[in-house]
């Protein structure tokens, strides 16, 4: 469930709450990271609703990852929109901390 | 000191950095360090390949060279070979910096080579047991 670009992303809009579900599978880098880009600033150009990120299946994602995530980010609060990352696993969560991410983002660690 | 040599030279494009973060990974468990270390290590040299390739100008070829030194660390140094008379487009310096900023967090010790604003080179080095 990959991809051929070694992510892919799975996404439901749920209308009680205004938000889109979106699972993020596999690993984030530098090749695959302006898939993930369009991706997510199309769901918001879609519904301008906020985005809670399920990481459950989410191995890996390096710093332009998480730059998209910013520019998500960014774009949801052109609206007061927000981004909630949820079932991070530790050792990823340790990049959102070393960048200082963690500030900006609202994250929910596996097993925390 | 005994000091193990590894080579690894890769086109400089984005889909070949999957392949440096699993040798990478491979490497560092055959040196011996543990699973936070191993992590810390592929994401560093990932990061300094992004860093690399981010800089917009024509490459032709990273070179990764693993140098496992006997029972205290391992010293990787990242270089990029480039036609040194193509001209380069403005680097996306923030993301660099993030990358840098992430190497230095997770390394022991770090330095760079740049030559008229280009970076040409990353070498950085984590001890056993830091």
């Amino acid at each position: 469930m990959e991809g051929v670009k070694g992510m892919d992303i799975q996404y439901r809009f749920q209308e009680s709450e205004n938000t889109w579900m979106v699972r993020l599978i596999g690993e984030v880098d530098i090749y695959n990271a302006p898939q993930l880009k369009d991706s997510l600033l199309n769901l918001l150009n879609e519904r301008q609703g906020n985005i809670i990120l399920d990481c459950r299946e989410l191995k890996y994602i390096d710093s332009t990852g998480l730059g998209v995530l910013i520019s998500a980010l960014k774009k949801a609060k052109e609206f007061n929109g927000s981004i909630k990352i949820t079932n991070l696993k530790p050792y990823i969560y340790k990049i959102f901390s070393i960048t200082g991410l963690d500030k900006i983002f609202t994250i929910e660690v596996q097993g925390a | 000191m005994k000091v193990d040599h590894i080579e690894l030279k890769l086109p400089a494009k984005p889909e070949y950095i999957l392949v440096v973060r699993l040798t990478t990974s491979a490497i560092a468990t055959r040196a011996g360090f543990g699973v936070d270390e191993i992590e810390d290590i592929k994401v560093a040299v990932a990061e300094a390949g992004n860093a690399i390739i981010n800089q917009g100008m024509e490459m032709e070829c990273l070179n990764f060279m693993y140098e496992i030194e006997g029972n205290t660390g391992l010293r990787i140094h990242i270089t990029v070979s480039c036609p040194q008379d193509k001209p380069f487009s403005q680097p996306d310096v923030v993301q660099n910096e993030l990358s840098l900023y992430i190497i230095e967090s997770l390394m022991d010790e770090v330095s760079t080579q740049v030559s008229d604003g280009r970076l040409l080179g990353v070498t950085m080095y984590k001890k056993f047991g830091g």
